[in-house]
């Protein structure tokens, strides 16, 4: 089993062009063929810190709210 | 996409106000990834962040939802932190007793906070993106995100979508090559 490094070096070669999920995980690692499964990979382990939406909170609490738009329902059902 | 935000919501986001909250809910994560990586810094990337999300709010009622709501999102986001990049270019330029300007910093803060940043793999792929043309490593990082299509990448970068194609692979074998030597 080989680290990320490598295995994204050896393979991206010849699968730059590749867009199917070639990733596999074994004892707890991955391997990545493309650089933006790393990154997919890696934000979903980044943790956002629990008080940017306390910040929000008392930021927006300040400011008018915004008017009722009917897309957001259809958009968000 | 649904986002149902709970009392127990670990985001935080049920304590934000109705149709909000599911906004942060659903697209949290993604906005301050990417302010994150273009970044560099966890403290910047969270103002970043609130910034983003509080233009969002603002802009609510603007929003006819002519783009996706992520793309909206992201574009603020971009914008958001060029800008910000600009000014610490700006900032950080300075005149060598030769006349020569050195950016060697530019752009990253040391920050202790930084260091909170505790994977190593992390910080290996924000130093290979530090080191990516910004063209490179926004293309990397929005292709990151399976819900955007290359057309909605391309409108985010004012290019085509073959553009887009090309760069992006010329992008990748730039990532796989920074990234081995940032071993």
């Amino acid at each position: 089993m080989k680290p990320p490094k490598q295995r994204l070096t050896q393979k991206s070669e010849n699968a730059l062009e590749s867009t199917s999920e070639h990733a596999h995980e074994l004892s707890g690692r991955r391997d990545f063929v493309l650089p933006e499964e790393l990154l997919r990979a890696d934000r979903q382990q980044t943790m956002v810190p629990s008080s940017l939406a306390e910040k929000l909170n008392q930021a927006v609490g300040g400011l008018p709210a915004p008017k009722p738009a009917p897309w957001w329902k259809r958009f968000l059902s | 996409m649904e986002a149902e935000p709970s009392s127990d919501s670990p985001s935080g986001a049920a304590s934000l106000p109705g149709v909000f909250g599911e906004l942060y809910e659903a697209h949290h994560q993604q906005v301050y990834y990417l302010a994150l990586r273009l970044l560099g810094d966890p403290t910047l990337a969270e103002d970043a962040a609130q910034e983003v999300f509080i233009k969002a709010w603002k802009g609510l009622d603007r929003f006819r939802g002519g783009s996706e709501l992520r793309t909206w999102l992201y574009r603020i986001t971009l914008n958001h932190c060029s800008t910000l990049r600009q000014s610490w270019h700006a900032r950080k330029m300075h005149v060598t007793d030769d006349g020569e300007i050195d950016e060697s910093t530019v752009g990253v803060s040391e920050s202790p906070l930084r260091q909170l940043e505790v994977s190593e793999l992390g910080e290996r792929i924000q130093r290979t993106l530090d080191d990516l043309p910004e063209e490179y490593r926004v293309l990397l990082l929005l292709v990151a995100d399976e819900e955007l299509s290359y057309d909605q990448v391309a409108q985010l970068t004012n290019q085509s979508s073959d553009a887009v194609r090309g760069k992006l692979h010329r992008a990748r074998k730039a990532f796989v090559q920074r990234f081995g030597k940032n071993a």
